[in-house]
């Protein structure tokens, strides 16, 4: 599956073009985080030609761009491959999507108008009903679970009023999603509570106890999708 | 094949990089549209190779990718330099407080070396002399970056290098030069980060943010 073109990861520039190569492109990376493309996973042109019917130069230009975005791995004549995973790179990523989502959670709670109100209630509701549907032992909808949970987190901060803050936090987010694809996560109950503490306390306009519950939501997450086993310690050299 | 790959690869990206200073140096003006055809000669490179380094770029915030009209060096605004300045206070902050607490004797040659090229720089520019203009902001980021090297993450350090070129780009659009007051900020930094005193380090690093901005700003940006 792929993201409709106006909703899911990182589709804020996407605007009305429909260029194959912009298509093309978000299928890719969507393939990535989802966990279809595997870490490690040698990117061959000629098969990807045939699997996404696209040029070998349009491909080697999105696989560039992918590779500056560190979900593809450019190995000089050696070609490209998927980013590998390592739970020093989750530990990474999660602490950076903390300092981001922390900071921009304070400023939204702080300036949210009643359409960021209306916003966060109305992305809250989509992903209660999907994860109550999961609770229920229907999981067959993975990914649009995951992405009414990206959805929810980006509308709670999406009043912080700085562009450049929901981009970088965009771009990092991803980057933990797909980890939490990688290793499946699902904390079932508690982080379905967590969500709805997170619901409460933007609306009671409590920055504090949101940050709180953010907190243990992330901290949770990652000790989840390590204790799962699904990921290697380290795979990096050097730093 | 592979061989020609390999050539065209090394070409893109010194091509890339050559793109890269000429945004952030103030070359290609904020708004500058850029066309395929005639950067394809000034750079000398293939059509294809043009569009993937600028797609690349528009993903680090540098150009807009508009669509089927094409690419344009990403206007600037107060608004956004004020965004990239508390990004880059936010991110350099958490940095330092850990490349303070973790960095290692080679850590602090690094700080030392990097802030002894930039004094040089600043003394010159000091006296006058304004003709390594780039080099001095070359030093500069330098500088800055060696403090925050020992923070142990790859993925803060990659995050803060983009939001720091794009507001490097406004310096340079304003030719901000502070002088002394920027000059003994630096050597201030340099001091916290031997005592290892992270938070005094912040607040110095917060002054001499806030007045880089407002310099910047009271030079207008149409400059």
């Amino acid at each position: 599956m792929v993201y409709p073109a106006d909703q899911g990861p990182k589709m804020s520039s996407a605007g009305t073009n429909q260029r194959a190569g912009d298509r093309t492109y978000r299928t890719l990376r969507s393939d990535i985080l989802m966990g279809r493309l595997l870490p490690g996973q040698k990117l061959r042109l000629d098969e990807l030609r045939k699997s996404y019917g696209a040029s070998v130069s349009t491909l080697r230009e999105l696989l560039s761009r992918l590779s500056s975005e560190r979900l593809v791995l450019a190995e000089g004549q050696k070609g490209f491959e998927v980013a590998p995973v390592s739970i020093s790179d989750l530990r990474e990523i999660a602490e950076l999507r903390m300092l981001l989502e922390v900071n921009a959670l304070k400023d939204s709670i702080a300036n949210g108008d009643l359409e960021w109100e209306s916003r966060v209630l109305a992305s809250h509701h989509k992903l209660a009903a999907i994860e109550a549907k999961r609770l229920a032992g229907d999981k067959d909808d993975t990914e649009s679970w995951k992405r009414y949970d990206w959805q929810f987190h980006q509308a709670l901060i999406s009043a912080c009023g700085s562009k450049r803050l929901m981009d970088a936090h965009a771009a990092v987010f991803d980057k933990y999603l797909r980890y939490q694809m990688l290793a499946l996560s699902d904390r079932g109950e508690i982080a379905v509570r967590e969500h709805e503490q997170l619901l409460a306390c933007a609306l009671n306009r409590d920055a504090d106890a949101a940050v709180q519950v953010l907190r243990k939501h992330v901290a949770g997450g990652v000790a989840h999708a390590i204790a799962n086993g699904t990921i290697p310690p380290d795979n990096r050299g050097c730093t | 094949m592979s061989g020609l790959q390999t050539l065209s690869e090394g070409v893109g990206d010194h091509c890339y990089r050559r793109i890269r200073q000429d945004i952030i140096f103030g070359r290609l003006a904020p708004g500058e549209r850029l066309k395929l055809e005639r950067m394809k000669d000034d750079y000398n490179v293939s059509l294809s190779t043009i569009r993937e380094l600028l797609n690349r770029l528009s993903s680090e915030g540098l150009i807009m990718a508009e669509g089927r009209r094409g690419f344009e060096v990403s206007p600037v605004s107060e608004q956004d330099l004020r965004e990239l300045a508390s990004m880059r206070l936010l991110l350099e902050s958490h940095a330092l407080r850990n490349s303070f607490a973790e960095g290692d004797i080679e850590w602090e040659g690094r700080v030392v070396g990097a802030h002894h090229k930039l004094a040089l720089l600043e003394r010159k520019m000091l006296d006058g002399d304004h003709s390594q203009a780039q080099t001095w902001k070359r030093y500069d980021r330098e500088f800055h970056h060696e403090l925050i090297s020992a923070c142990g993450s790859r993925a803060l350090l990659e995050t803060h290098s983009t939001i720091y070129d794009n507001y490097l780009r406004y310096q340079i659009v304003a030719f901000i030069f502070r002088g002394q007051i920027a000059a003994d900020e630096h050597r201030y930094m340099l001091e916290c980060a031997l005592k290892r005193d992270a938070e005094r380090a912040i607040s110095v690093l917060e002054t001499h943010i806030q007045g880089c901005v407002e310099e910047t700003l009271s030079r207008g940006l149409s400059g």
